[in-house]
């Protein structure tokens, strides 16, 4: 079960949903990633998505922030379609995303890292964004890393500042693509306890994870997708338990056995 | 004859070797200007603009730079061009320069652009401020290298508009040549000429590659 909220989400939404996902359809080629996948995440709401590989998590993802584009079906953040082209800035705006790889700009230190997108699409100041830039990097843990370029910082580091990134923009929601997927196993725990706090802050979160306790402790709701479909979604404590799809038992057996 | 009768002539290969370095600079500027544009065209990845542009290299890259000059220098005037040796010089190493150099900057884009273009397009970045303030920065650091190396090509190519009589180094030292009867001499004092300029490149070059790969520090 998820901490007491402390906080409500600081977006006001105006009874819209962060993420409204409405029967998504995806396909690579001949390959069909996202069948008819539906799915809202509410405001503070914090949902894990579990699942094999190549089931369509990321893609699905990617798609809610206009990095793919839908076959068919229609994702809405805080209202906006993003079946409409000239959305999608403000969709990014409302939904950030932190992904696998970092993919922190290297040629900019950790703080201009993070200021980078208010003070160009926000039209922040520079002095406001570096304060906000600066004090969202002690959020983190890594306030004294503030000039640091990402090279020099370890996996763990680098993930929190593309965090603090994602943060940055103010966004209603947050997705998280298997963000602890490619770091050493020391590292994992620094970037899970930021995800911890920033849910227990009020943060509607979508996170594609492999981290099954973590999932089991923060989350609102578990979702087991496979093959670009909801099989089974609830309660984490129910789905971890008492799972009632064999698919999903099956998937659950394999990954809790390691 | 011998050395002492090609410095007395060295006042011609000096102004050849002016005119070498006018030509390589024009050269190299217009060529990079074309060549960047080019390459980051390419870059949109619109179909038929990106078709359009791999044509284009594949016709400056696949004929000899010494044809592309007759074509400038004799074929242009026949459809009402006016141009004269330095222009002829001038069209042909810009267009042929160009082609490669759209390869070197689209090879630098593609290279950082993928899971960069993503990051930059995450916080809400629109295509030209990802281009300015992400893509290009990093792919010029990338570019560089390779860049140097071909304007090094470039100072030597110049050497073409020889074959039409404009007067640049090498068609200085073919009539100094002429005069002194000492072709060994003549051609080793005009190498040294070109090493003016080609080994400095090199240095640069060399400098540059350390630096990219060290890497963001």
């Amino acid at each position: 079960m998820p901490y007491g909220r402390k906080t409500p989400p600081a977006v006001n939404l105006d009874g819209r949903q962060p993420i409204e996902i409405v029967d998504a359809v995806k396909s690579f080629g001949h390959i069909t990633v996202l069948r008819g996948l539906s799915l809202t995440v509410g405001p503070g709401e914090v949902v894990v998505l579990i699942g094999a590989s190549g089931s369509g998590k990321s893609t699905l993802l990617r798609c809610i922030v206009g990095l793919e584009t839908l076959d068919a079906g229609d994702i809405r953040s805080v209202g906006l379609s993003v079946r409409e082209k000239h959305n999608l800035r403000a969709i990014r705006t409302h939904v950030g995303i932190v992904f696998q790889q970092f993919n922190l700009f290297p040629h900019l230190s950790a703080v201009d890292n993070v200021t980078l997108g208010p003070r160009l699409v926000l039209h922040q100041s520079r002095e406001e964004a570096r304060a906000q830039g600066l004090a969202l990097l002690g959020r983190v843990g890594l306030a004294d890393k503030a000039d640091s370029y990402p090279l020099k910082l370890s996996g763990g580091q680098q993930q929190r500042v593309a965090i603090a990134r994602a943060l940055a923009m103010e966004p209603a929601a947050i997705l998280f693509d298997e963000v602890t997927s490619a770091l050493d196993p020391e590292l994992v725990g620094e970037v899970l306890a930021v995800m911890r706090q920033l849910a227990q802050d009020g943060m509607t979160m979508l996170v594609v994870s492999h981290e099954m306790k973590f999932a089991r402790d923060v989350a609102d709701r578990v979702v087991f997708i496979d093959e670009g479909v909801i099989v089974e979604e609830g309660n984490p404590d129910l789905i971890f338990t008492e799972p009632r799809d064999p698919r999903t038992r099956q998937f659950l057996r394999r990954v809790l056995e390691h | 004859m011998g050395f002492s009768a090609v410095f007395a002539n060295i006042a011609i290969l000096i102004n050849g070797f002016v005119v070498t370095i006018q030509l390589s600079i024009i050269a190299i500027v217009l060529g990079t200007l074309l060549g960047s544009l080019l390459g980051i065209l390419r870059a949109l990845d619109f179909r038929i603009l990106s078709g359009t542009i791999r044509a284009y290299v594949a016709v400056f890259r696949g004929t000899p730079l010494l044809m592309q000059l007759f074509f400038a220098f004799f074929g242009l005037p026949m459809l009402g061009f006016d141009v004269d040796r330095a222009a002829a010089a001038v069209v042909a190493l810009t267009s042929y320069s160009g082609a490669y150099i759209s390869e070197i900057v689209y090879g630098g884009i593609i290279a950082v652009a993928k899971d960069q273009g993503d990051a930059a397009k995450a916080v809400g970045l629109s295509f030209w401020q990802m281009m300015r303030f992400v893509v290009l920065p990093q792919a010029m650091v990338v570019t560089l290298a390779p860049l140097v190396s071909w304007y090094i090509g470039v100072v030597k190519d110049t050497t073409v508009a020889s074959v039409i009589g404009y007067t640049d180094l090498l068609r200085n030292a073919t009539a100094v040549v002429a005069v002194t009867n000492s072709p060994f001499e003549t051609y080793l004092v005009t190498a040294g000429f070109f090493f003016l300029l080609t080994v400095p490149m090199g240095r640069v070059v060399a400098i540059l590659e350390a630096r990219t790969a060290r890497g963001w520090q």
